[in-house]
């Protein structure tokens, strides 16, 4: 699976888009949130998204982010039946470092 | 190297969970300025959240006290006291036990009150307990806050190290994790709610249990006790995307009527004998019975793909499925979406369900009875330190069965009352300057390390080193392993390496200070499971199976001394139950004795 990933670094105000490649089999039976978690291991420990004393079943409510364009919760937004995605920081709110939001 | 600003307060509230809010509440109630600050966002972060079963209290105080109509005045004070001490393996300190059980009620009155007046709707049960979900558990919580005047809450800020001076608390240095900033608290009293330490892969809490509490009480000199009991139950692994949820635990107490078989990788049923399921199945004896059936399967290598063992409903007619997920939704349609358990979807689960396909379940850690030690006041060894809820030890010794809700809310209370009173009569101690740029030293001097380990990484070899020699079912030899493998990651952490340099929400960094806390509370878990020679509640060892009376009924404590951690053992605090003597053949037994006289 191919995903695309918004990228900001405050300290520099610096923006772009990091393209990685997961094979699909490690993908099966990933949530977003599980799959930015295999990208923070085994890709790139910079990567920020919203991880901290979250419930990751869909009642803490603060991992939202856009996913292919929509609004969705990491945690709760199965990676199955994509092709590929497009993850960048919830519309409207401010960005506090690449998917990060407050 | 500064600090961005000061925070000023008479108590500082840490935990923006069950225990941390209620010790602002109380403090501020007795007219301290009090601070409360979390690391998540307040009433949706911490262990409470999470929670599926609900809360109680004894039947007698439930009619008296609350004036409950449906309260069972049977179960009484003293039965709930018995069974603490008797669940806890007589390992409960007694003067704690009965704190929780003469305060409990006094703090679910006023919970009680903002429930209602949040327009919370909680299902009650006999002898006086309250089935709730974690989420609006909280609301209350918060209303609580809301009607509280004069409490500063800081959220998405991480208490990293508490600061001393003279052998009493002066306050404590936070990270504001959006910016980064380092942010100094001044305050003369500081209460400790930030729950427990999870050191394995599998968890039923939120994510980051990493006993940061419990770790910086030890480093400020404060002692831990009990940290090798920690309590698991059956918890999902399939479908996959719901890895985690309670949803299997939350079935079995809500759906009594359903009948199952537990069945291992070749189809055979686990040698779980009907009396113990009789005694456990539906409540929450089970978790014990569940960890300890399923931790020697494993072991045996009968566990399924997942890890899990297969629960087969097929003995049941359709009508019967039907009637217990209708009673089930009945409950939880309160808070969730029909069809939803948490923010999750129960779609897949009910069609394997009602397919006849078995659905394979694991076991997951939820609490850890272990944490700073504490008496009844919630006092530490530390002048002006207070710990409350999971982060504490000493009610629940070996094992819970008894209400964690309960516990942050009523040793909160406690904690928050006595840190305000500690407060008004001390003098804020001036602040050690070197212990402060120490501090910050460690804190950034994270940046300037090179050529180490990444702690993403190193974070999950902790949880691996865990997983195989600390789980359920341990051994002398897996024991020793993982206390090697923990001392050579201690030794990595030395120089562990972020890669990114930012300090705005920077995960590394969270997870490098997170890790050291987690490496702290493992090294003091294997060590007491190393010692204790035998098996004690969710302490269950393969090389000694026997619960031992006669030479174990011992906490082992943890202390610094010259920057190494040394571990000596003492009995538990008794009051009115003596201990008992001889053994058992192992943790199941010991409840099936009837000389235990167990009646929950």
């Amino acid at each position: 699976m191919k995903i695309w990933i918004d990228r900001y670094n405050p300290d520099t105000a610096e923006t772009r888009t990091d393209a990685f490649t997961v094979a699909d089999e490690a993908c099966e039976g990933l949530t977003v949130m599980g799959l930015l978690g295999y990208l923070s291991q085994r890709c790139d420990p910079t990567l920020a998204y919203y991880h901290h004393s979250v419930c990751d079943h869909g009642i803490c409510g603060r991992c939202s982010l856009s996913v292919n364009g929509k609004v969705r919760l990491a945690c709760i937004t199965p990676v199955r039946g994509f092709s590929e995605l497009r993850l960048s920081p919830a519309p409207g709110r401010t960005v506090v470092r690449d998917l990060v939001t407050r | 190297m500064k600090f961005a600003r000061i925070v000023e307060a008479d108590v500082l509230a840490v935990g923006g969970s069950g225990a941390g809010i209620t010790a602002a509440v109380y403090a501020a109630r007795e007219g301290a300025r009090a601070v409360l600050v979390s690391k998540g966002k307040i009433g949706a972060s911490g262990n409470a959240i999470m929670a599926g079963g609900g809360f109680g209290v004894d039947g007698e105080s439930g009619k008296n006290l609350l004036k409950l109509k449906h309260a069972d005045p049977s179960f009484t004070k003293e039965r709930l006291f018995d069974c603490i001490v008797k669940e806890s393996f007589y390992l409960a300190d007694q003067d704690l036990a009965r704190q929780y059980v003469d305060d409990g009620p006094l703090a679910v009155r006023d919970y009680l009150g903002w429930a209602e007046r949040a327009g919370l709707d909680l299902f009650c049960c006999p002898p006086a307990n309250w089935i709730a979900s974690g989420l609006v558990f909280n609301k209350a919580l918060l209303q609580g806050l809301r009607e509280t005047p004069g409490i500063e809450c800081l959220e998405d800020t991480a208490v990293v190290e508490l600061l001393t001076s003279g052998g009493k608390v002066c306050g404590a240095a936070g990270i504001d994790l959006y910016t980064g900033e380092a942010i100094l608290f001044r305050a003369a009293a500081v209460v400790l709610g930030t729950g427990g330490y999870m050191p394995f892969s599998e968890n039923n809490t939120v994510t980051d249990m990493t006993g940061d509490g419990p770790a910086m009480a030890y480093r400020a000199g404060a002692r831990l006790a009990d940290m090798e009991f920690i309590l698991s139950f059956p918890t999902a692994v399939v479908p996959r995307e719901m890895k985690g949820s309670i949803y299997p635990y939350v079935f079995e107490y809500n759906m009594r009527n359903l009948k199952y078989t537990i069945r291992d990788c070749n189809g055979d049923p686990l040698p779980i004998p009907e009396e113990v399921v009789r005694l456990s199945r539906g409540g929450k004896l089970s978790k014990l019975v569940a960890s300890y059936y399923f931790g020697h399967a494993a072991a045996k290598g009968l566990a399924g793909p997942n890890g899990g063992f297969f629960y087969d409903y097929s003995e049941n007619t359709r009508a019967e499925k039907e009637a217990g997920l209708k009673l089930f939704y009945s409950r939880f349609d309160r808070w969730h979406r029909h069809g939803y358990y948490k923010g999750e979807s129960l779609a897949e689960v009910e069609r394997m369900l009602f397919q006849d396909e078995p659905i394979e379940v694991g076991i997951g850690a939820e609490y850890c009875m272990g944490g700073v030690e504490i008496n009844a006041q919630m006092e530490t060894c530390v002048g002006g330190l207070y710990v409350a809820g999971e982060a504490g030890s000493g009610v629940f010794g070996a094992c819970r069965v008894g209400d964690g809700l309960v516990e942050m809310m009523c040793q909160g209370m406690r904690a928050g009352i006595n840190a305000a009173a500690y407060a008004k009569g001390s003098d804020l101690p001036a602040l050690d300057g070197q212990q402060a740029d120490a501090c910050l030293e460690k804190l950034f001097g994270l940046f300037e390390h090179q050529n180490g380990r990444n702690p993403v990484a190193l974070f999950h070899d902790v949880q691996a080193a865990c997983d195989r020699g600390f789980g359920v079912i341990r051994s002398g030899g897996t024991l020793e392993a993982a206390l090697r493998r923990i001392r050579e990651l201690q030794d990595e952490w030395q120089s562990v390496t972020l890669k990114g340099k930012s300090r705005a929400y920077n995960l590394e960094w969270i997870g490098a200070l997170q890790t050291e806390n987690l490496l702290t509370c493992c090294e003091a878990g294997i060590r007491a499971a190393i010692e204790r020679k035998e098996s004690r509640g969710c302490h269950i060892r393969s090389d000694f199976p026997a619960v031992d009376h006669d030479h174990y009924l011992l906490k082992y404590v943890h202390r610094q001394e010259n920057g190494r951690m040394a571990t000596e053992a003492r009995r538990p605090t008794v009051t009115t139950m003596p201990l008992p003597t001889g053994s058992r053949a192992n943790v199941i037994e010991y409840f099936l004795d009837p000389g235990l006289h167990y009646k929950r």
